[in-house]
Order: structure tokens, then sequence, then C-alpha cells
């Protein structure tokens, strides 16, 4: 399989459909697969950290309308 | 993006946009900020105590940085700074700008509505003054730049206060002035054994303008300020001789440190000792103050 194959090859079904890809290692533009791969663990470190931000910041709000609307008090 | 690892340019990394907040600043905001809100009468739920500290540092994080944003060029041209992600070509300057402006939104929005409105404006006014004020006109202008913007740095303990009680009195309004006062004397002696790093980057710090003769005078000026300053909670009856005693002791010290540098004329960085001893006591100086009071204050109130 050539790196070409990896971008564009899209496994089709005997019907024509386009069947579930293998998401492993793509290519991102004009970039080798390595060079790539090292884009998306970076951007996959940032989307951990948004995410637990994200979370954190879900409960810091659940709490804060609880003491808020004095469910414990 | 900036940052060119193995001839590809990689997307900032989340470490990057922390190394923005300047997070060893932020630590001593935080602290001041808690001590404030430790040392105020009154009660706060210690969800909403979190979310003031929190919003506190994320406001002294917004300020960083939209001051890295700003002073990207000057940074790259001082020693101590050209690592920050701006200079160093690890990311862009608007990504940095736009993380700034989010995070002061935000931390701003969240103390109005979850905490008061009183420590929200407070808090918005120092990210303004830090950011513009300072960072914008000050700095690149006047020697005395870091007198005037000692009063961004000066806020926290205020607003911790303000989260707490709603108001602004006597004790908070002292806090604000033993920073303030503390700022000069802690940056005119980093500024001494790093002029040449000043002056490369054309910041008219006071050992590049009046030279060093009138900056030692002037730190030596300050810190006698700035004693008056912690020892008046205690005389003022605001706190007891828990802070009263260890207050003195440790202004006594900052004292006879910044007596040996007016005394010092050495004019080469690596012989300034007195300069560096001076610099690396008024972070411990600050912390240890502060802390007194906020211990103090909850023993005795």
């Amino acid at each position: 399989m050539t790196e070409d194959s990896i971008i564009h090859a899209t496994p089709m079904s005997e019907k024509g459909l386009p069947t579930p890809v293998d998401m492993g290692p793509r290519k991102v533009g004009e970039l080798d697969l390595e060079q790539s791969q090292l884009i998306r663990a970076r951007q996959q470190s940032r989307a951990r950290v948004m995410g637990l931000f994200l979370i954190g910041l879900c409960v810091l709000f659940f709490a804060i309308t609880v003491v808020r609307i004095g469910v414990w008090s | 993006m900036a940052s060119v690892t193995q001839d590809i340019t990689l997307p900032a990394d989340w470490r990057d946009f922390w190394a923005l907040t300047k997070p060893r600043v932020m630590s001593l905001v935080v602290f001041t900020a808690l001590c404030g809100l430790l040392a105020a009468p009154g009660d706060i739920h210690p969800v909403i105590g979190f979310t003031a500290i929190l919003c506190i540092a994320l406001g002294a994080g917004a300020s960083g940085a939209l001051n890295q944003w700003y002073e990207a060029d000057l940074d790259a041209k001082m020693k101590r700074t050209q690592g920050r992600p701006l200079p160093d070509g690890r990311m862009e300057r608007p990504a940095a700008f736009q993380f700034g402006i989010v995070l002061a939104a935000f931390s701003v929005g969240i103390m109005g509505v979850a905490v008061n409105w009183l420590s929200a404006i407070i808090l918005a006014f120092s990210i303004f003054f830090y950011a513009v004020v300072y960072t914008i006109w000050l700095k690149p202008n006047t020697p005395q730049n870091i007198v005037i913007g000692g009063a961004a740095g000066a806020f926290p303990p205020v607003i911790g206060w303000a989260a707490v009680t709603g108001d602004i009195t006597a004790l908070p309004i002292l806090m604000f002035a033993i920073i303030f006062l503390w700022t000069p004397p802690h940056f005119w002696a980093l500024a001494l054994f790093m002029k040449s790093d000043y002056g490369a980057a054309g910041i008219p710090m006071l050992p590049n303008v009046a030279g060093q003769k009138a900056t030692r005078n002037q730190i030596f000026g300050y810190t006698w300020l700035m004693a008056a300053a912690a020892l008046a909670p205690w005389a003022l009856g605001l706190t007891g001789v828990l802070y009263g005693y260890p207050a003195l002791a440790l202004t006594m010290a900052f004292m006879a440190l910044a007596f040996a540098v007016w005394r010092n004329v050495d004019i080469d960085s690596e012989a300034m000792k007195p300069e560096k001893r001076l610099f690396g006591f008024s972070i411990l100086y600050l912390f240890l103050l502060f802390a007194l009071l906020a211990f103090d204050r909850i023993v005795s109130v």
C-alpha cells in the first residue's frame, strides 16, 4: 500500500456505499505520515487538556448553582 | 503555530498556553488573594471562595498572556524572556491575544455572576491596568513604570477581601499598599543586575535611565515606606502580635538587605550579590508577611 492510497482509497461495499474506514495514521495536507502523526499527537494532547478543562467548568458551574440556589442551606 | 520540529510547523502545545499565563507570577497573585480572602471578616461558602480564587488566577493568567502578546518583540531581545512561547516561535501572536481576551472575559464574567460584581469590577480593572496602562503605556515610556504599574499586582488581596465582604475597608487598602510599595525595591533590585538585558530591549528601567546610585537611593527610600505599610495593620490594631512581631523581624531583615544594596557600589552585575539577595528575599518576605496576616486574622477575628 502506498502513502497515496492511505489517503485516497475509500473502501466501498458491493452496493457502492462507503464502508467503515480504518482511522489509523493518515496524512495531513502535503505532510508525510510521520509529520502528520506529530501534528495529530499535538492536537490530541490539546484536545485532551481542553476536555478536562471543560469538564472541570461543568462541575464548577453545577456546584455554584447548587450553592446559589441554597439546596444545602 | 510556529514551532519547527523535524521541518514541520506544529500547533502550539497546551504547555505553551500555560506558559503564557506566567504561572510563577500567578502563584504569588493567588496566594495574596487567598490571604485577603482569609483575612476578611465573615463567611464565604468554600465553593464560592474557590471560584473567587480561580477567577483571580484566570484574570492574572489573562494579564500575563496579553502582556506577552504585546511584548513579544521586546521579549525576543532579552535573555530572561527569549525562551517564552512567542519569541521562541512556538506560537502565533493572534493565538496569544485571543487566549488572553477569552480568559479575561471568562474570569470577570464568572466572578460577577458567582461571587459579586464589586470583585468582578476590581478584577476587570486590574487586568486592564496591567495589560494596557502598565504594558502598553507606562513600561515603554517612563522609568517609574513599575511604581505605578505595581498597582496591578496589588489588587488581588483587595479582590479576595471584596469577594467575602462585598466592600473595601482599611485592612485591604493596607494590603494593597504593602504590595504597591514592595514592588519598587523588588523590581529595581532585579533591574540592577539585569540592567544590560533591559537596556538591550530599550525598556527605560530606572537603572538605565537614572543610573545605579539613584536606583539604590530609591530602593532604600521605598523600603522605608513599605516598612511603614507592613507594620501599619499591627499599629492600627487591625491585627495582633501573631502578625506584629514576626512582621517586625521580617521587615527589619528586608531593611538590612536594602541597606546593603544602598551601600553597594558594584557596577558589574555578576558582583551584585546584595541585589540578588534582596530580590530573592523580597519574594519570601511577601509570602511570609501575607501568610502571617491571614493566620493572625483567622485566629483573632
